[in-house]
């Protein structure tokens, strides 16, 4: 587990009128939700860091990218995936 | 708070979609793009110089073919307000299969398909995300709003610049692998604004002098967790909704 994982940089912070036992309740099942979803979402980016990367570049070059570019870059992304397989 | 612009997940929640399906759209808030904003105050001038040509259909559209999109979104209005304005507009659900189809009235002021595209699509989402018609004045507020945020002068920091881009290339990515590719992205911008509580807010009430606004996001995506590592938590708070025989949102909202 990184950094981020243990520490509260990905914390939620519950507030409202809620008594302690559910404010606990509420903060465990957010930290239970943000660690799952945090390591999902970084191991996405983790085995997909071509495509992630030909996004960027792509938007350094054209700011603003729709529907279609994003799909025609993961279109080429996923032929390159397969023909590196085969 | 990264001043190049936080994409907003606009999830756009739909009661007819199950949340664990997360709908995934990576988007940046329309007051990102000043020329969108120029084109609409185009409009808004030819639209005042032609207003006698009430009632006609101005575009057709669906949010995203990624997106079922409901006959309550899809016939959205420009209806008459309280300035007499008589512009009607109508989206005809039957055609809204078919992905940013505009019609000239928009085209001949906007002529960036990709802007026609993202006008309708935030007219939409705010047709949906209020649960009203759009109005002439959303258009005004829009125009209002853009014009107060863009930060042309960031841009010229090339660091921050590609920062952002591999950080809203991240939403971008983590959306259509999730899902395979069936939840495509609609747009993805870096195009810099200074200050996010604007575009946060409702682009109609900010237009209107003591309006109030009510900032809250529904985030129901692994998005939160990229969220909550970048934003202060003292500008944060959580709130774990319940809807009526729905599995918990997290909804988090900007002070």
């Amino acid at each position: 587990m990184n950094d981020a994982e243990t520490s509260a940089s990905n914390l939620a912070v519950i507030l409202g009128n809620a008594s302690h036992s559910e404010l606990l309740h509420n903060e465990t099942l957010v930290r239970n939700f943000l660690t799952v979803e945090y390591k999902a979402t970084v191991k996405i980016l983790n085995e997909n860091r071509t495509l992630l990367d030909a996004i960027a570049d792509r938007l350094m070059r054209d700011s603003v990218l729709d529907q279609g570019e994003i799909a025609e870059l993961y279109a080429a992304y996923v032929g390159q995936s397969n023909a590196v397989q085969i | 708070m990264n001043p190049l612009g936080e994409s907003l997940i606009d999830q756009d929640i739909d009661q007819d979609i199950d949340q664990e399906k997360r709908p995934s759209k990576g988007a940046t808030p329309y007051c990102k793009i000043p020329d969108f904003f120029v084109c609409c105050y185009k409009l808004i001038l030819n639209w005042l110089r032609n207003r006698v040509l009430a009632d006609v259909t101005v575009a057709a559209f669906s949010i995203a073919p990624t997106t079922p999109a409901s006959p309550g979104v899809a016939r959205m209005k420009f209806v008459p307000t309280t300035n007499c304005a008589s512009v009607s507009v109508v989206a005809a659900a039957a055609s809204a299969q078919h992905r940013c189809r505009t019609l000239p009235w928009l085209g001949d002021e906007i002529d960036n398909e990709r802007l026609r595209h993202l006008a309708a699509l935030n007219m939409a989402r705010l047709v949906k995300r209020e649960s009203r018609k759009a109005t002439f004045i959303d258009l005004v507020g829009m125009v209002t709003a853009g014009f107060g945020d863009s930060d042309e002068a960031a841009r010229d920091n090339e660091v921050l610049l590609h920062h952002t881009a591999v950080h809203e290339a991240g939403h971008a990515a983590v959306a259509i692998v999730d899902s395979s590719g069936k939840n495509t992205p609609e747009y993805s911008t870096i195009v810099a604004r200074k200050d996010v509580k604007v575009w946060w807010s409702n682009p109609c009430l900010t237009a209107l002098p003591g309006a109030t606004c009510s900032p809250t996001w529904t985030l129901g995506t692994r998005f939160a967790s990229l969220w909550l590592g970048v934003l202060p938590r003292k500008s944060l708070w959580a709130l774990i909704g319940y809807p009526a025989g729905r599995k918990p949102i997290l909804k988090i909202a900007s002070n």
